[in-house]
Order: C-alpha cells, then sequence, then structure tokens
C-alpha cells in the first residue's frame, strides 16, 4: 500500500466513510507514510463539504411548500388483499411461477443493467469533460500505466498492426460489474470506440445485439475478455476487437 | 415491523422533512422552478401510491429519491438532457489536462461557493446526479447504486470523474477569471 498512491476511488471511499475495518487500517498505515496522499485526502474533504454546501442553492417558495406538504399529508392507499390459494398443489405452483418470473426477470434486469453500464461508459468518454487518466497513442505508455491497478496483464498491438484508419488514443481504468476493467479508447475514422479489458464474463450479461445505435462487439484469448462498443459500423467494431484478441 | 408500525410511522411522517431535499434535487435535474415543483409532486402521488411496497427499516430517502429519479427520467427534460449530457461539446473544459490546483489553492477557491456552484452547473448531469446524492444527500454507496440503478463499482467510479472534473472546471473558470 505504501509503495503506491491510492487511486481516486480510495480516496474518494476515505471521505465518504465507504472504506471497510480491513481497507480502513491498510489506508490509514499508508496516510501516515504518505504527505501527497494525505493532502489528497484533506483536499478531498474540503471538497466534499464545500459541494454539500454550495449545492443546496434552491428552496421552495412558502406557497409551494404548502402545496407539497398538504400533497404528503395524504394518506396513503390501502394494500390490496391477498386472496388465499388453498390447495398445495396451486401454492406449489404458484410458487413455481413466481420464482420463474423472479429469476428470469433478475437476469433481465442484470442484463439491462450491464448493457447501460457499459455504454454508460463508452459515452462518458465522448464527453469533453471527461478526458482520460492516461492520454497517448504510444502502447509503451498506455500498458506500463496499468501496472498495479489491475490485477491482469494484456497486449496492446503496434499502430501499424492496428486495422486500417484506427488509432489508440487512450486509456483509463474504469469498473464494469464492480470488477476493475481497462478501458481503452481508440478512433476508427471519426468515430470513437472504447474496448473493455477484464478477466470477467461480462458478455453472458450484455445485450450483444446492442443498443440505442451503438454495437457491441467481444472477443476471447489468453484469459480475458474484451468487449468494444461503438457507433461506428459492426464490421469495423468487429475487425479491431479481433485485432486485440489475437494479440493476448 | 409491521402493518401496525407502518401507520404508526406514516408516509407524511417520512416525506414531509424530505421535502426541501427533493424539491432542491428536482430543481437541479430540471433547472426550472416550477417544473421541480410539478417533479416533487408527481413523485409524491407515485410514493403515496407505491408507500405499500416501501421496506420498512430501509431507507425511506433513499427509495423517495428512486421514485424521484425514475419519475424525472419519464419526462421530456430528461429525454433533452440525455442527447446533451454526453455529446455536446465543452471545448473550454477539454484544454485542461491536469487538475492544477494545489491543495491550499483549492481550499482557498472552495471558500468562493458561488464559483463552486457554477462549477456544478458545468458538470456533466449524470456527474452532477451522483456527487449530489453523495455530499449533498450523504446516501451511501449501496444506496446511490439503488437510486440510480447501476453497480456500486459504477458509482464509485462516476464520483472519482464527477470530482476530478470538478476540480478541472473550478481550474479552468479560475485562470479565465485572471
Amino acid at each position: 500500500m505504501s509503495a503506491d498512491h491510492l487511486l481516486q476511488e480510495t480516496i474518494g471511499a476515505v471521505v465518504d466513510g465507504e472504506l471497510s475495518r480491513k481497507d480502513e487500517v491498510a489506508v490509514q498505515a499508508h496516510l501516515n507514510e504518505c504527505h501527497a496522499c494525505a493532502l489528497k485526502v484533506i483536499a478531498a474533504g474540503h471538497l466534499k463539504s464545500a459541494t454539500s454546501r454550495a449545492a443546496r442553492s434552491f428552496a421552495p417558495s412558502q406557497e409551494a411548500l404548502a402545496r407539497l406538504t398538504a400533497m404528503a399529508q395524504q394518506t396513503p392507499p390501502k394494500r390490496a388483499t391477498v386472496v388465499p390459494i388453498r390447495t398445495v398443489k396451486w401454492t406449489a405452483a404458484a410458487a413455481m411461477f413466481v420464482l420463474a418470473i423472479a429469476f428470469g426477470g433478475r437476469m433481465l434486469r442484470q442484463s439491462e443493467t450491464l448493457s447501460a453500464e457499459i455504454l454508460d461508459e463508452h459515452l462518458a468518454t465522448l464527453s469533453d469533460a471527461a478526458s482520460p487518466e492516461v492520454l497517448s497513442s504510444d502502447r509503451h505508455t498506455v500498458k506500463p500505466w496499468f501496472q498495479g491497478k489491475l490485477p491482469f496483464s494484456f497486449n496492446i498491438p503496434e499502430q501499424s498492426a492496428l486495422p486500417a484508419d484506427t488509432a489508440l488514443i487512450g486509456a483509463d481504468l474504469t469498473y464494469v460489474n464492480g470488477k476493475p476493467t481497462a478501458l481503452l479508447l481508440f478512433t476508427i475514422h471519426k468515430h470513437h470506440a472504447s474496448v473493455f479489458v477484464s478477466q470477467q464474463q461480462v458478455s453472458e450479461f450484455v445485450h450483444m445485439s446492442g443498443r440505442s445505435g451503438f454495437h457491441f462487439s467481444l472477443g476471447r484469448g489468453g484469459g480475458l475478455e474484451l468487449l468494444g462498443v461503438s457507433d461506428v459500423n459492426s464490421a469495423e467494431l468487429d475487425a479491431l476487437v479481433a485485432n486485440l484478441t489475437a494479440a493476448q | 415491523m409491521g402493518s401496525h408500525a407502518r401507520e404508526t410511522i406514516g408516509f407524511q411522517d417520512l416525506a414531509v422533512p424530505l421535502l426541501g431535499s427533493l424539491y432542491n434535487h428536482a430543481q437541479w435535474l430540471v433547472r426550472d422552478p416550477v417544473e421541480a415543483e410539478d417533479l416533487v409532486q408527481e413523485t409524491l402521488t407515485k410514493a403515496l401510491r407505491a408507500f405499500g411496497s416501501f421496506e420498512p427499516g430501509t431507507n425511506f430517502k433513499a427509495w423517495i429519491y428512486r421514485i424521484l429519479r425514475n419519475t424525472f427520467l419519464t419526462s421530456r427534460t430528461a429525454i433533452a438532457n440525455a442527447r446533451t449530457v454526453y455529446l455536446e461539446d465543452h471545448p473550454d473544459v477539454l484544454e485542461v489536462a491536469e487538475p492544477g490546483l494545489t491543495p491550499e489553492a483549492e481550499v482557498i477557491k472552495l471558500n468562493d461557493l458561488a464559483a463552486l456552484r457554477t462549477a456544478l452547473e458545468q458538470l456533466a448531469p449524470h456527474l452532477r446526479e451522483v456527487i449530489l446524492l453523495c455530499d449533498l444527500e450523504e446516501l451511501k454507496y449501496r444506496e446511490i447504486a439503488a437510486v440510480l440503478d447501476v453497480p456500486i463499482g459504477t458509482v464509485m467510479s462516476r464520483l472519482a470523474r464527477a470530482r476530478q472534473n470538478l476540480r478541472q472546471i473550478l481550474t479552468s473558470n479560475s485562470g479565465d477569471s485572471l
């Protein structure tokens, strides 16, 4: 812990009181030795409290508050009465039905959430306010940046080995499904493409058919899963993901 | 806690103390006082209807903020914002590669709440939303994840990005004013 500086997420977790007891001890030990990280934590604490003060910006007028209070004071409607099912067979059948719906619903929900999460992460990279942590087209800069940040390593082909008119523009560390993931950013012609490199099987929970005009493409190699997302045509996205997968 | 307890601690006991916060959050979402009141009203109507499904012992605040957000997402403003959030250009922000304020300078800057409010307004809505839920409403990560319907890891990475961008915007605006 003391060799590397704390990640932004960890500093956030410190000021948000979200560290586990075990992590708290390790982080505290690091902060006792690392002046730079201690300053960052202090600054993050100041930012948090100032944000809280600045964000409390709007208050309803007295009339609006009175209207809202009157609404909140209404009595909630009574819940619908549940009619008991009399026979054991019907109870068992109903239980199976509910389990099927619940399980299917959970899978569908997870699938929707992960597809949205992947797309959300990709769209966030398009926002000009969100520059990636490492901004470089040089694989010898990008790959070493991930050392110590990920529990795995991966390869990036030389620029000359990438598909035509495709370029690496940067990278970021992100979290998909709660797991650390390398996010590689490319341009294909004038389109942006994100490739998520991880050890997990995210693709099982992603609608590979695409979402909102964006395509997904999947490759597996070297024990890694590479999931690409872009609005470029699917053939060119597939070519990029296949190229990266072959390098693993 | 059974239905008796639910009746003892009624909807109004839980909702009325949150009206000011709900309104504040609604106005950050829709950026208009009339629309904000409409949004809170619609939220209250839905929350009243669904109160029977609220699990006593869980966080009512997180529950009703989730309803507020889902109500907002179906609004015309949210659909317009969804286009603006990710695709709108912010070239002035892009020029800033690193958060340049030293911690000391940052403390001085943070005393200027008007500047910070301006920076919050410039933050991408999906990042502003997560920072408001965490820093202002003091929801836990798992509660924010439930409100936004995303995994906790996404909450953490969005928060880190939101704070980084906030610093970048503060730095950029500070440079502009010098």
